[in-house]
């Protein structure tokens, strides 16, 4: 009877939380931006117990979460899956590996990833339409906006159109801050008006008052990012509408120019060259008193055992089987002795700009034995950080972990200005040079961070303050290991030409 | 032999420590690090052969043989697994399975030699030397002058399968059991 029981049990719990494979999906689909985060609308049927672990994997890296349960049994959640391959949704015992939507949408300067949100989709698509010269665009439901920004983690840009001064969900102005301070541009066309109030978020500058196309905004700069805000009376009277819009999101992706940069804008897309240097050469270990009792233990074991053993019986084997015995117990502490702790190098990459928002992208590289998987919980609000793995050299890990609203601490010299591909009078190539070199405000282990930086961007018509800074970041504690902060730079782009 | 256990951690730590030298460490390319106890465990399959000292004779030689061999590779093994302090790896751990199936075919071979007198334990040792080492010869010669690759030849040397990660135990354990049967089962000369 008990056994029926217990089967009937495992049957019961082998059958709950089905996957609705038919209605789960991409909320971004048919678009998506390879190597980022997009919102999954997960649906669950046949749902039993008080809470339910759902985790979102991808390589290297796993998203969890508690959903409550309470009594329904059928249960909706919207959560980010890595787009690319080996991205995998597990709730409970089901699991789903996700269809990837089918247009994958790359950076362009030309072109922003847009998340259209409004109380009415079909204007929305008409003020706002997806087109080859404008931007992709995709559109959700006011009333779900998002309020984790690790679910916009694709997009460049977010336009909310709000002209019934709907309440946005709790935590909408987090997530907009977030988006925001990791260089996401928010373009509100009504008015703000968030479920939350007093929130502890840095504000944004002061606003700044501009025209495109005889149509009044405001722009307030927060961070790397901007938000812009438009009345909605005045855009609804415009005649081109929708490129006044487009011109608003160009404004901030152009650094305020009229004509867009060179190459490839920066998204949170993993990049392809490691901007992270050759890991420092691992420290000589040196045996410790334990080594050299137990060494010389199994010298004399080996050494008098057959000595004492041959006084005591005739026959050799006695002496091999305590040798082996003594030899198993040593070889047992031994492994008790002191090991080196796997090393973690970090560079951290921190972006500013107008007002007091700083975001940072931490690269890290770790050594094999430490976590093969960073875990993070999207329940916790103190961490609102979001990992992604990049390829490693042989016998090492590496992530790119993207943290918003971090305090940038101070500098270690004074800035430096990019600006025409020149670092004061030295072209960019030479000034790295002599930032490996040790003759520049930056650390030798700044410079390979430096230097990737300044290919990435240098070529792009930017114009940016560098500066070297103090490491003032937490260290991620997955295991026991050696953390070495490698470097840390401040970057703070300028709205002019360069 | 009696002190053959002692032998081998003798020679393993005297490895250990050549290893630590300077001028050997550079020579080698090893740091301080996993590098060394690995170097440790390859020292300790390559040397297996001429480390085990089988006494010629009878089946009661051949029982306290196996007994040697055990303490042998009990001595290697607590030796390999003293080099941990080094490694923030299992290496150590992880090999000794692998080590245990190396000495139980190569002190077999040596210990059924050992049946048929002491110059057949010498010869079992250049055989035992050549079955390990001929392999990557005879890849690097097809290299060289074929222009192909003898890869498949891996599992044949312990060393080389062990740098190339194609360890397979069955056959060690298969070689081992039966030439530690024939040893221990032989008849001793002049009897029946």
């Amino acid at each position: 009877m008990r056994l029926l029981v217990l089967s009937l049990l495992c049957c019961g719990a082998l059958t709950a939380q089905v996957i609705d494979a038919e209605r789960s999906g991409f909320l971004s689909a048919p678009n998506c931006r390879t190597g980022t985060w997009a919102p999954y609308r997960l649906v669950l049927r046949e749902v039993s117990g008080d809470n339910l672990s759902i985790s979102s994997e991808a390589p290297g890296v796993k998203l969890s979460r508690q959903v409550a349960v309470s009594g329904r049994t059928e249960l909706e959640i919207v959560i980010p899956v890595f787009v690319g391959d080996g991205s995998k949704l597990v709730a409970g015992p089901a699991s789903v590996e996700p269809t990837l939507p089918l247009r994958r949408i790359d950076p362009d300067y030309g072109r922003p990833y847009v998340a259209v949100f409004s109380s009415d989709p079909v204007y929305a698509r008409g003020v706002l339409p997806s087109t080859p010269r404008g931007a992709v665009c995709d559109y959700f439901d006011l009333a779900e906006f998002f309020t984790d920004w690790r679910l916009l983690d694709g997009y460049d840009a977010i336009v909310i159109f709000n002209p019934q001064e709907t309440r946005l969900p709790v935590g909408s102005q987090r997530a907009m801050a977030e988006f925001c301070s990791l260089g996401g541009a928010a373009l509100v066309v009504g008015s703000f008006r968030f479920g939350e109030k007093a929130v502890d978020l840095p504000p944004p500058a002061e606003p700044r008052l501009m025209q495109f196309r005889d149509v009044p905004l405001q722009r307030m700069g927060y961070g790397a990012g901007a938000i812009y805000r438009i009345g909605f009376e005045e855009l609804r009277h415009s005649q081109s509408a929708p490129d006044v819009i487009i011109d608003a999101l160009r404004d901030h992706l152009w650094f305020g120019a009229n004509r867009a940069p060179a190459g490839t804008p920066e998204s949170r897309v993993p990049p392809t060259r490691s901007p992270m240097g050759p890991p420092q050469p691992p420290q000589d270990a040196a045996p410790a008193p334990l080594f050299w009792g137990l060494a010389g233990g199994l010298l004399l074991l080996c050494g008098l055992a057959p000595v004492v053993a041959g006084r005591l019986s005739r026959r050799a084997w006695p002496a091999q089987v305590g040798v082996l015995l003594g030899c198993a117990a040593i070889g047992g502490l031994a492994l008790l002795q002191p090991r080196p702790l796997p090393v973690i190098e970090a560079s951290v990459l921190v972006r500013g700009g107008d007002g007091g928002a700083h975001s940072a992208r931490v690269f890290l590289l770790a050594e094999q034995p430490w976590a093969d998987t960073l875990v993070v919980d999207l329940d916790d609000p103190a961490y609102r950080g979001l990992p992604r793995k990049l390829p490693g050299r042989p016998g090492w890990r590496a992530w790119a972990e993207d943290l918003p609203l971090v305090d940038a601490g101070s500098g270690r010299s004074e800035p430096v200005l990019l600006a025409f591909g020149m670092v004061g009078e030295f072209s960019f190539r030479d000034f790295a040079t002599r930032a490996h070199r040790g003759e520049t405000g930056f650390s030798t282990s700044d410079a390979h961070l430096l230097e990737w930086w300044l290919d990435a961007n240098a070529y792009r018509g930017r114009r940016a303050e560098v500066m070297p800074l103090e490491w003032n970041f937490q260290e991620r504690m997955e295991g026991a290991a050696t953390f070495i902060p490698r470097a840390a730079i401040g970057v703070t782009p300028k709205r002019e030409g360069g | 032999m009696r002190f053959n256990a002692l032998l081998v951690a003798g020679s393993l730590l005297a490895v250990g420590g050549l290893v630590a030298l300077g001028p050997v460490r550079s020579s080698l390319g090893l740091a301080l690090d996993g590098a060394w106890q690995l170097a440790l465990i390859h020292a300790e399959l390559a040397l297996a052969p001429l480390l085990f000292m089988p006494v010629a004779g009878g089946r009661g030689k051949a029982l306290s043989n196996l007994a040697a061999a055990a303490a042998c590779a009990s001595a290697g093994a607590a030796t390999v697994l003293l080099f941990s302090f080094a490694s923030m790896g299992k290496d150590g751990l992880d090999t000794r399975a692998f080590a245990g199936a190396v000495w139980l075919a190569v002190s077999g071979l040596l210990a059924l030699g050992a049946r048929f007198g002491a110059h057949w334990v010498l010869r079992g040792r250049i055989l035992l030397l050549c079955a390990i080492g001929l392999p990557a010869l005879w890849h690097y010669l097809l290299l060289e002058y074929a222009g192909s690759s003898g890869g498949q030849l891996a599992p044949f040397s312990p060393n080389w399968a062990l740098a190339t990660q194609s360890v397979s135990l069955w056959p060690l354990l298969l070689a081992g059991a039966l030439a530690w049967f024939g040893a221990l089962a032989l008849p001793d000369r002049g009897r029946p």
